[in-house]
């Protein structure tokens, strides 16, 4: 038994026995499960669980369920322990698990009220726990977030490769925002706190940018090709973890500090854009970025192109080199306390005259670093005021800089700076304009702590973590966003608060049967939350100060320092219905180009009210400025619809009503037929009827088509993804390679697009990594000096065709051959044609012989290539010019839903047999046919020999010709291998649709399925395949 | 006998049947179980199949395997005539067409009026094919336990088997 096992059994034994003395075993029991949580770590689904158990320990002297619920919580961790030992992750009991994991996770919003991190960006969502709690995550919503989400990343994505290549074109910059914005807005909906943090910091970079403040650089779109790997990371794990697998949560948090790292620079570079004669010392700009990011090489690359763009002015450096510090503060490193405590006296010093606040702040932060070092303070209070306090800082020198006077934004925290640092505010009389009476009092109350002034402070990081607008620069962006009320951005904002609201109101209803529910509390919660978030961003004041305060009353009913009441809830659904009769009036005055925010104040005040009416210490919204006066005016609609165009309105339809939509669509194509070739119609003089059954025909035609064309989709995506490879390839081989595309708008079935990616991966791969040389080889050969890959897609002959091509060295036609011979696949002195040869590179007894690969580059896995490509019923073919390049080209069926075939009788029966496996048909002659030892039959066709399989002897029916030279052989390959078929006759080419057969009934290797004919009876589908190894199997087994 | 002893009986057999005749014998299908009633069609017959399965039909655009009920219950087969038809039945999730002589009729069998299936001994009677025996005025109708009958077990089993063979 391992020590985790050991602690839990002891905290068994104590449950048992907690009966007798509550307190002290509660005690105890958290104790114990505390001790026990570093020891699961490993262990996500455990952890969560111990933590439940945690919060239930606490609780057991008020309750007795509890200690009952917490004795089974107890065995079922040691269940879940167990089972996480051997390797599995089976919850037995997964109501009980989700019970006390909903206890926890509810103890783990808390503290964070209270305690945010040192970062002064955390948002609220943001800080609630650094991995991600998957308990927390609806599956339903994740879902719906993973469909939405995969399409804006890939998106992105693309854009963000374009930007690196034409940093100049801003123009979709604008795209890109709103794609991180929506995937804010989503994820913030599904509840993953690490991508809304992510999406955040991203989102605020691209809108300093987009504003034309920062040049796009090199820096930001490698941190957003980043940035979107990071994303996918982190969906695919909450994926994983949420079928129960094990995963770790990719750190963000490293990312995040890089971003932020990168957004200060970014942000301060602009404020300072007038002064461009100072150069950033930006070895101590990013020491926490530097020191975080294990890649050295891409940081200088950065730190390049912040020198040329950025320049800021001394004071300000310093002040994000402290705010740098403090992101990587340790508390326990007390030596680094004291040189950042001296840094910052030196700082106020230098402040002090141009503008005292700030210094007031600089030097109260040196004294609360003091007091930590002394440990007269608390830790977290205190790092929780420094962070805010290094923001402040900022602000205050930013606000000087620009109108050349400090503007305080936020009295309250000023003075509790102070306070903390206990530092008189000797300003104060000269800058008392700038402090409410109300600062004041908080500040001559040291030390602040608790309730109040969480809650003010909770209010402070809310204004912070309004998304699109970064914390240094606030008030400017606000500015900026007063002029573009987007009608695309609030479009997507309108139809993402209808749903909020929608869901808050249901929760509401359902709240007010339970009130004790915390998941509901938490999801109204969340609902304004998130529509406050936005609307801010939008500037939408009258929405935002309204879902502010309601956010108020349900955050202290969170915290139980309110207790819902039958008035409360009214009022709150009342918000609801006022909310949307907000967004109403956004949306009517959005043509007019301008949007004047209603006066809510008096519906605020009676929320105020109601609250304080029934409940007494209710926080108050006072940190929103009810701001009607400040109308924000939109910017010119002709600017807003601009984009609006070119969105696509899709709706999800499940595969299954398609298929059975095209398999109507079929029947009915069937049926029109027979109707049209009715004797009786045919002959029949009735002009009407002969025309009106045309137009049936037409119409049903038409329909067959639109139901077949939508399982297309373009091969875009796939293509895009296919850039992104050769870039990061080129990188690391360390060669030049340009990727161009055509084509990508040509439309596939969705399946093929999945089944391609693998082949055409490896073939890409292939393309970079053995086909093109390095700058130095090209130069030499006399080549530009950069490479050249390039995929096309068109569509020819009712195939769908990529080609992929590149300029790079070629296949050395000489050693393949060489090989081949030396491999016996080829007799040393058969006369290969070039195609054929070429063609050895996707033979299996060449794909793994390694000097192959060496030498020509190819080979490597191409038979797999191939393999893939012909289940799919597809070709690939290769063509190479020594020194010049070679293009690989992939036909594929448009479906594969569809297939080319050949329809053939064999008896009354019929069969069809895909094309793409028929080589020729023939009808031998006798002295074609040889046995041997009278059973085994051979055909010789063109001096080859093959096996013959009789069709009627393998199905059991009974044909019109047993002799091959009255019926019809029929030469087909598959698997490189080629066989014989007799059957009777040949009836036709057909597109047919295919159509599984149960897997009952599918106990023949030799049949792949079936299909309906033009005359409504089913024909089996032949299996090449099958065909062939039975043709195999048979003729071994007459030997 | 132990045949008899796996023999499920519900509590609540009373209700409608559609009764269908193979040879002589009257046998009774619940109703909730039928989809349609279609008249013979053409069959393509799948190889390496079990021999009572005829093959496949064409229903408006869904393949839909058909069994022949007379060969599945080892009864003698005989010719296709005007009044042979096939039932679509649901069987579990598998749609499934039985070939049956000629359809009866429709009627309510109430739980008094059926009793359990009795033991036949060794006579190679699978009698966990039958839900009971419903006694009417003039005949008794076996019901037959459909989903027994036509169950993805049942199929496949009997697929191996002759695989084997």
């Amino acid at each position: 038994m391992n020590p985790t096992q050991i602690a839990i059994e002891q905290l068994a034994g104590v449950v048992m026995i907690a009966d007798a003395d509550p307190q002290s075993s509660a005690q105890a029991l958290s104790r114990g499960i505390a001790n026990l949580l570093p020891l699961l770590e490993a262990y996500p689904q455990s952890t969560a669980l111990a933590s439940g158990l945690q919060v239930l320990s606490e609780q057991i002297g008020e309750s007795p369920e509890a200690l009952d619920l917490l004795a089974e919580g107890i065995a079922l961790l040691q269940r879940l322990y167990a089972s996480n030992e051997r390797g599995s992750h089976q919850i037995d009991d997964p109501q009980l698990y989700d019970r006390i994991v909903g206890l926890a996770e509810f103890a783990v919003e808390d503290p964070v009220e209270t305690d945010s991190t040192a970062n002064e960006e955390s948002t609220q969502d943001s800080a609630e726990s650094p991995t991600v709690d998957i308990r927390a995550i609806d599956t339903y919503a994740f879902e719906c977030f993973t469909e939405e989400a995969e399409e804006h990343i890939d998106a992105a994505e693309t854009i963000w490769l374009s930007l690196e290549t034409h940093p100049e074109d801003t123009s979709q910059l604008d795209t890109l925002f709103r794609i991180y914005h929506t995937l804010k807005g989503a994820a913030s909906y599904a509840n993953l706190p690490d991508v809304i943090e992510l999406t955040h910091g991203v989102e605020s970079i691209l809108d300093v940018v987009r504003s034309g403040q920062v040049e796009m650089q090199r820096a930001i779109s490698e941190l957003g090709i980043e940035s979107i790997d990071l994303l996918r990371n982190l969906i695919e794990s909450v994926r994983l973890a949420l079928q129960g697998e094990s995963s770790r949560i990719p750190h963000t948090e490293q990312f995040i500090q890089r971003l932020e790292a990168l957004s200060a620079i970014v942000l301060q570079s602009r404020t300072d854009t007038d002064d461009r004669s100072h150069i950033v010392d930006v070895d101590s700009e990013v020491p926490s970025a530097m020191e975080i990011e294990g890649t050295e090489e891409t940081v200088e690359e950065r730190s390049e192109d912040i020198n040329d763009s950025g320049t800021m002015s001394p004071m300000q450096q310093s002040i994000a080199q402290i705010e740098a510090s403090f992101n990587e503060l340790n508390i326990n490193d007390l030596s680094t306390l004291g040189v950042l405590s001296g840094d910052l006296e030196n700082l106020a010093a230098e402040l002090t005259n141009e503008t005292p606040q700030a210094a007031l702040v600089a030097t109260a932060m040196g004294k609360i670093l003091e007091r930590l070092i002394l440990e007269e303070c608390e830790v977290d209070e205190a790092m929780d005021l420094l962070a805010h306090g290094c923001a402040m800082l900022d602000l205050l020198r930013s606000s000087f800089e620009r109108e050349g006077q400090e503007s305080l934004e936020d009295p309250t925290l000023f003075a509790q700076i102070l306070a903390l640092g206990e530092v008189e505010d000797t300003a104060a009389v000269s800058a008392g304009d700038d402090l409410s009476p109300e600062a004041m009092l908080i500040a001559s109350d040291a030390p602040p702590s608790g309730g109040a002034d969480a809650d003010f402070l909770e209010d402070e990081a809310y204004e912070r973590s309004e998304p699109g607008a970064p914390p240094e620069g606030e008030p400017e962006v606000r500015e900026l966003a007063a002029v573009e009320v987007d009608e695309d951005i609030f479009a997507d904002f309108s139809s993402e608060a209808d749903e909020h609201l929608h869901n808050a109101e249901n929760a509401l209803l359902l709240l007010e049967d339970n009130p004790e529910d915390d998941e509901l509390l938490n999801t109204i919660f969340r609902a304004f939350h998130t529509i406050k978030g936005a609307a801010g961003f939008l500037n939408l004041t009258d929405v935002t100060h309204l879902s502010h305060s309601v956010e108020d009353v349900l955050d202290s009913a969170r915290k139980k320092q309110l207790v819902l009441n039958q008035a409360i809830m009214d009022v709150v659904l009342e918000s609801v219905d006022l909310l949307k009769e907000l967004l109403q009036n956004v949306e009517e005055q959005l043509p007019s180009g301008s949007v004047t925010p209603r006066d809510v104040s008096a519906f605020v005040e009676k929320i105020r009210f109601v609250v304080a009416n029934k409940e007494a210490p209710a926080p108050s919204a006072q940190t929103v400025t009810s701001a009607p006066s400040e109308a924000p005016a939109a910017g010119p609609a002709e600017k807003a619809t601009a984009n609006s165009k070119n969105r696509d309105l899709h709706v999800r339809v499940g595969t299954d009503k398609l298929d059975s939509l095209v398999n109507i669509v079929g029947e009915l194509v069937i049926a029109q037929t027979q109707v049209s070739q009715n004797p009786d119609v045919v002959s029949t003089e009735n002009q009407k009827l002969t025309k009106d059954i045309s137009q049936l025909m037409k119409i049903s035609t038409d329909l067959q088509e639109i139901a077949m064309s939508m399982r297309m989709v373009p091969i875009r995506a796939t293509f895009d993804r296919m850039a992104r490879m050769v870039r990061d390839l080129a990188r690391k081989c360390d060669k030049q390679v340009e990727f161009s595309m055509s084509g990508e708008d040509t439309e596939l079935d969705k399946n093929v697009i999945e089944e391609i990616l693998d082949p055409l991966t490896h073939m890409v791969r292939n393309a970079v990594d053995h086909g093109v040389e390095t700058s130095e080889k090209r130069l030499a050969a006399g080549k530009s000096e950069k490479g050249h890959v390039s995929l096309h897609a068109y569509h020819k002959g009712g195939n769908f065709v990529i080609e992929l091509r590149d300029d790079g060295n070629g296949i050395n036609r000489d050693r393949v051959l060489q090989k081949a011979i030396e491999r016996g696949l080829v007799g040393p002195n058969e006369n290969l044609s070039d195609e054929e040869i070429y063609d050895l590179v996707f033979h299996p007894g060449l794909s793994t012989a390694e000097q192959i690969s060496d030498v020509s580059g190819r080979g490597v896995g191409m038979d797999v290539v191939r393999r893939n490509i012909e289940t799919l019923r597809g070709k690939v073919e290769v063509q190479s010019a020594p020194g010049k390049g070679s293009t690989f080209t992939i036909r594929l069926p448009l479906t594969l839903a569809i297939i080319d075939g050949m329809v053939i009788g064999v008896g009354a029966e019929r069969y069809i047999l895909p094309l793409t496996s028929i080589i020729s048909s023939l009808r031998p002659k006798t002295e074609q046919i040889c046995t041997v030892m009278g059973k085994g039959e051979m055909v010789k066709v063109l001096d080859e020999i093959y096996p013959l399989l009789r069709l009627h002897e393998r199905f059991d029916v009974t044909p019109r010709y047993t002799n091959p030279w009255e019926g019809l052989v029929m030469l087909i390959e598959a698997e490189g291998e080629r066989t014989c078929l007799l059957v009777d006759e040949l009836l036709g080419l057909q597109q047919v649709v295919i159509k599984g057969l149960d897997e009952e009934l599918r106990q023949d290797p030799c049949l792949s399925g079936c299909a309906i004919l033009g005359d409504g009876c089913i024909g089996l589908i032949l299996d090449a395949n099958g065909l062939v190894a039975q043709s195999r199997e048979t003729s071994t087994a007459h030997q | 006998m132990s045949e008899a002893a796996n023999v499920h009986i519900p509590v609540e057999l009373g209700g409608k049947y559609l009764t269908f005749f193979l040879d002589r014998e009257e046998y009774g299908l619940e109703i909730l179980k039928v989809r349609e009633i279609i008249g013979m069609m053409d069959i393509t017959p799948v190889p390496r199949t079990p021999k009572f399965i005829c093959g496949v039909i064409n229903l408006r655009g869904k393949v839909v395997p058909v069994v022949n009920l007379r060969t599945k219950f080892g009864m003698e087969t005989i010719e296709t005539n005007g009044e042979t038809c096939i039932i679509v039945v649901q069987a579990e999730d598998l749609e499934m067409g039985i070939v049956v002589d000629r359809v009866s009729e429709v009627i309510d069998i109430p739980t008094s009026a059926i009793q359990p299936p009795p033991a036949f001994g060794n006579k190679g009677i699978s009698i966990s094919y039958l839900l009971g025996i419903g006694k009417t005025e003039d005949s008794i109708k076996l019901l037959l336990n459909i989903d027994k009958v036509l169950s993805r077990a049942e199929l496949g089993h009997v697929a191996h088997i002759q695989d084997a063979a």
